[in-house]
């Protein structure tokens, strides 16, 4: 049985996971061209090597990031995502879209 | 009053229905202050929980993330009240969950608990591997649930999604019938 070691819940079986896929650098959201996000959205570079990923614990609701081998599917080490991401992002929505959406929907 | 779902004999395991009883969430950086304020004792790690004098159980499932369980003998009134007076969910980074609806929840007692749930769940719940304050957020009969002590080395709680509640009692019934049970 293949086990994944949870930075929240220790080690645990592999089917409680959800894969999330790779971790990238978000372009802000709000100076990004279309084609800029529609590649952070859409395209992946599927290395063959060492790849940071995003798990998810399903029992838990917890997201965690993965150091994994694609090649061997060794898992190097998972930590909290805290590690890497240490401020709040918050979405708000452009003036342009502010304006798109009231005059679609007046309510 | 509990209800009772399975007869049992004097050692075999019970398991008792509790999802009539008040339960609450909160979440938010805030959150361990405000438990803290209300009286009850946060626990001072993930996946642990305190038992209060009065018989409610503190759950707390991450850094920032806590369940409160109302105790049996009062109907959960304590934790009720705390329920009527929530903040406007943001409001100091805290945040209410309403786990009434969203879990049901079992109490399973009895000395041979332990080879019940080992029939069920892949983590290790016998006393030398979990401690009566634990908690293991895990897999139990295929369906996602928050496994805790009781505080005291007496029973496990379960929490699973409510629409599984059926499910998931039938899967337990079915689990604890070769302990003795009549």
């Amino acid at each position: 049985m293949k086990l994944m070691p949870c930075p929240l819940n220790g080690l645990r079986n592999i089917t409680e996971f959800t894969y999330g896929g790779e971790v990238t650098g978000m372009p802000n959201p709000n100076t990004a061209t279309d084609t800029e996000w529609a590649d952070y959205v859409f395209n992946k570079t599927n290395p063959a090597g060492v790849v940071r990923e995003w798990w998810l614990h399903n029992a838990s609701g917890y997201w965690f990031i993965a150091e994994r081998d694609t090649v061997t599917d060794h898992i190097r080490k998972t930590f909290d995502p805290g590690e890497l991401f240490t401020q709040r992002v918050d979405f708000s929505p452009s003036a342009a879209s502010s304006a798109s959406a009231t005059k679609e929907n007046p309510l | 009053m509990a209800t009772v779902l399975q007869k049992t004999t004097h050692s075999a395991p019970k398991l008792e229905a509790m999802t009539h009883l008040p339960r609450l969430g909160l979440r938010g950086r805030t959150a361990a202050e405000y438990l803290s304020n209300a009286g009850f004792i946060p626990p001072n790690a993930p996946n642990r929980l305190t038992r209060a004098p009065s018989g409610e159980l503190l759950l707390r499932l991450s850094n920032s993330e806590y369940v409160l369980l109302g105790a049996k003998e009062d109907e959960g009134m304590r934790v009720s009240a705390l329920e009527a007076e929530a903040p406007k969910a943001g409001e100091n980074s805290l945040y209410f969950l309403p786990r009434r609806d969203s879990h049901a929840w079992f109490c399973l007692s009895g000395e041979r608990r332990v080879e019940v749930m080992s029939k069920l769940c892949g983590v290790d719940l016998s006393p030398k591997a979990f401690a009566h304050d634990a908690i293991a957020q895990t897999s139990v009969a295929s369906a996602s649930a928050i496994v805790a002590g009781d505080g005291q080395g007496e029973a496990f709680h379960l929490l699973v999604d409510s629409a599984l509640a059926e499910y998931f009692q039938e899967a337990l019934v079915d689990a604890m019938a070769e302990f003795g049970t009549r």
